[in-house]
């Protein structure tokens, strides 16, 4: 069912976002493109039915991961929103539907538009308590605007330290689709080139540009979260065989050079972030998915909206 | 990258885009009309998803979307049920069940829209879904088909008979029993890991081997009743595929029988185009653009002038 909202902010045209209302849990989303071309950011707002309690801003992964995460995002957003939190999704520009040329995405560029989803976020929910969620390499960008905003919770999902260990899965998941393509084409066994040839990766078709990877040098997540203290939440799906999961590793950085109060939440199962062997099941009918989304959404309510009713 | 970014810049400025939610079989679906900034059409490229979570892989949707809107025309990309930001649950993927009723609802509201005459297009498990409601529907213009497979195994289920009914190569055999992989027998945690893969390969060639090369080969009678009824009807079809992609190797052996003779008989109405690689999965950028760029020439060929203002 869908539904006209004109709730919009002054600066946005109608014509630039689509509205959704759902009458069985009065959550509205308003999904579509903010602020002014060529430099919009596509976004997606959800809305709890009522006054919302607080609102939540999501940095999302990037390329493979994106889409990976996609559908846990959209899920995650649709629960908050249930116990009266907002949220705001949004793509960076360069990437998924937003504008932006794919060649000029750094990480400052990165950090420029969770600061424009932020004042998104801010303009539809002046006033409220706020909290911040990155996945995987969202972790930083989310954390350069969560150490603004003193004390504010902070949730990370399968955090990555650094861009090191992103750059080598999307490394050799580009590899592993190169040998499958040589070797079906009768190319195998091509002498070894340089990934960033040309200015840019091709890993599975993404286009990861060489400035992407230059920007992050020295940028890891403890720097990017500061020292101050805050409650942090991570939450990670590790298979079972996993002896060093990369989530106790960031939570043992954190607990020793922050003065962040560091929750660690490990729930067993399989994610593939750069390979599809998982893709095909729905995460609404994934239960890791479904569990690490409720100790999430549970954390976030506990500290934003502990008393909120529709 | 100053070329590319001053390029990207004038897409931006030369067209529009709506998003909208739109409903389909009981389901709230996203999608987003793209349009040239100016000029009207009646007509409107729809980009069917493939079996992915954001449908065209990557950037690949809004490249296609945004080239076809430089040469004046129109495209329409949508999320499925339970993908993107749309409502429901996508189940699991197979040929034998397409989303045909998540295309009507795209072409429903493209109607409502002024779009009567719709191009369908789809990578594969979306080129099937595409041929398969493009033939329910009466005033379908043409067809784009990227990698379509021909039989009718669920997506991944095809390699995964072919590799686990055969024998362990000798390389999987030799990593099995290196020196590091024994030594994680010495814990409980790395004989269970050790059991549990051991259980799986013996599954997987057990079914695997229950299965006949016909039957792998067999090509999925829905979608020659679908090609027939379109050819019939005069529908132009573009066929891509990347030398490397599992369904060319598909197209090629259908090629000698029925399926074959049904697209030679259209004539000049069906174009097959290889691109050098694997463009199954928009895998490759090279090959992702060769397709964009055949695509996009393709449209400009057979979709008709603007409309008069």
């Amino acid at each position: 069912m869908t539904g006209l909202h004109t709730d919009l902010p002054l600066h946005q045209r109608a014509s630039d976002v689509a509205v959704r209302f759902d009458p069985a849990s009065s959550i509205t989303e308003t999904a579509g493109f903010f602020g002014s071309a060529p430099e919009r950011l596509f976004g997606s707002l959800v809305m709890p039915p009522g006054r919302a309690a607080a609102a939540v801003l999501i940095c999302s992964p990037l390329y493979a991961e994106l889409a990976r995460n996609y559908r846990r995002e959209v899920i995650l957003g649709r629960e908050l929103a249930a116990r009266g939190i907002a949220s705001f999704r949004f793509h960076y520009r360069g990437t998924g539907y937003s504008d932006g040329d794919p060649a000029a995405l750094t990480f400052a560029t990165m950090c420029e538009d969770a600061a424009t989803a932020l004042g998104v976020l801010t303009d539809r929910c002046p006033g409220l308590p706020l909290g911040f969620l990155g996945t995987r390499l969202g972790g930083l960008v989310a954390s350069s605007r969560a150490r603004e905003v003193p004390g504010a919770p902070f949730l990370l999902l399968d955090p990555l330290p650094g861009v090191g260990p992103f750059l080598v899965d999307a490394m050799k998941a580009g590899k592993a689709g190169g040998m499958v393509a040589g070797k079906q084409a009768g190319e195998a066994g091509a002498p070894e080139t340089d990934v960033w040839a040309g200015g840019f990766m091709d890993s599975l078709g993404y286009r990861l540009p060489r400035g992407l990877r230059d920007s992050f040098e020295g940028v890891s997540l403890v720097d990017c979260l500061g020292a101050e203290a805050r409650r942090v939440l991570i939450v990670s799906v590790v298979p079972r065989h996993d002896r060093f999961p990369r989530a106790k590793e960031v939570a043992d950085l954190l607990g020793e050079r922050t003065a962040a109060e560091v929750d660690l939440r490990m729930v067993e199962g399989k994610l593939s972030w750069w390979t599809e062997r998982d893709w095909w099941e729905p995460d609404e009918e994934d239960p890791p998915t479904l569990e690490a989304i409720a100790a999430s959404v549970e954390w976030l309510q506990a500290r934003l909206a502990p008393e909120w009713t529709p | 990258v100053d070329a590319v970014s001053s390029a990207a810049a004038r897409t931006i400025s030369s067209l529009n885009e709506q998003p909208a939610f739109f409903d389909a079989g009981g389901e709230t679906l996203f999608g987003i009309l793209t349009r040239p900034a100016s000029g009207r059409r009646d007509s409107a490229l729809l980009m069917v998803p493939s079996a992915e979570r954001l449908g065209y892989r990557s950037r690949v949707g809004a490249m296609l979307a945004h080239r076809l809107a430089e040469a004046g025309h129109q495209a329409f990309r949508f999320s499925y049920r339970g993908c993107g930001e749309s409502t429901g649950i996508a189940g699991r993927f197979r040929l034998a069940e397409l989303l045909t009723d998540d295309v009507g609802g795209a072409v429903s509201w493209l109607g409502e829209q002024g779009i009567g005459r719709v191009y369908y297009s789809g990578s594969c498990f979306g080129a099937r879904t595409a041929l398969a409601a493009a033939a329910d529907e009466p005033a379908s213009a043409g067809l784009v088909l990227v990698s379509m497979p021909l039989t009718n195994f669920a997506p991944g289920e095809y390699g995964r008979l072919t590799t686990a009914g055969a024998p362990a190569p000798a390389s999987v055999a030799r990593e099995a029993l290196s020196a590091r992989r024994l030594l994680d027998l010495r814990t409980r945690e790395g004989r269970r890991f050790y059991a549990t893969a051991i259980r799986g390969k013996i599954k997987r060639i057990r079914r695997g081997t229950s299965v006949s090369d016909e039957e792998k080969n067999q090509v999925s009678k829905q979608m020659l009743r679908s090609l027939t009824t379109l050819l019939d009807r005069g529908v132009p079809i573009l066929f891509i595929y990347g030398d490397a992609d599992g369904a060319y190797q598909e197209f090629l052996e259908a090629s000698k029988g029925p399926f074959g003779s049904l697209i030679r008989k259209a004539g000049d109405r069906v174009e097959v185009r290889v691109i050098p690689g694997l463009l199954h999965g928009w895998v490759s950028l090279t090959a992702g653009e060769a397709a964009v760029g055949l695509m996009t020439d393709w449209v400009s060929r057979v979709d008709r002038p603007e409309l008069a203002a």
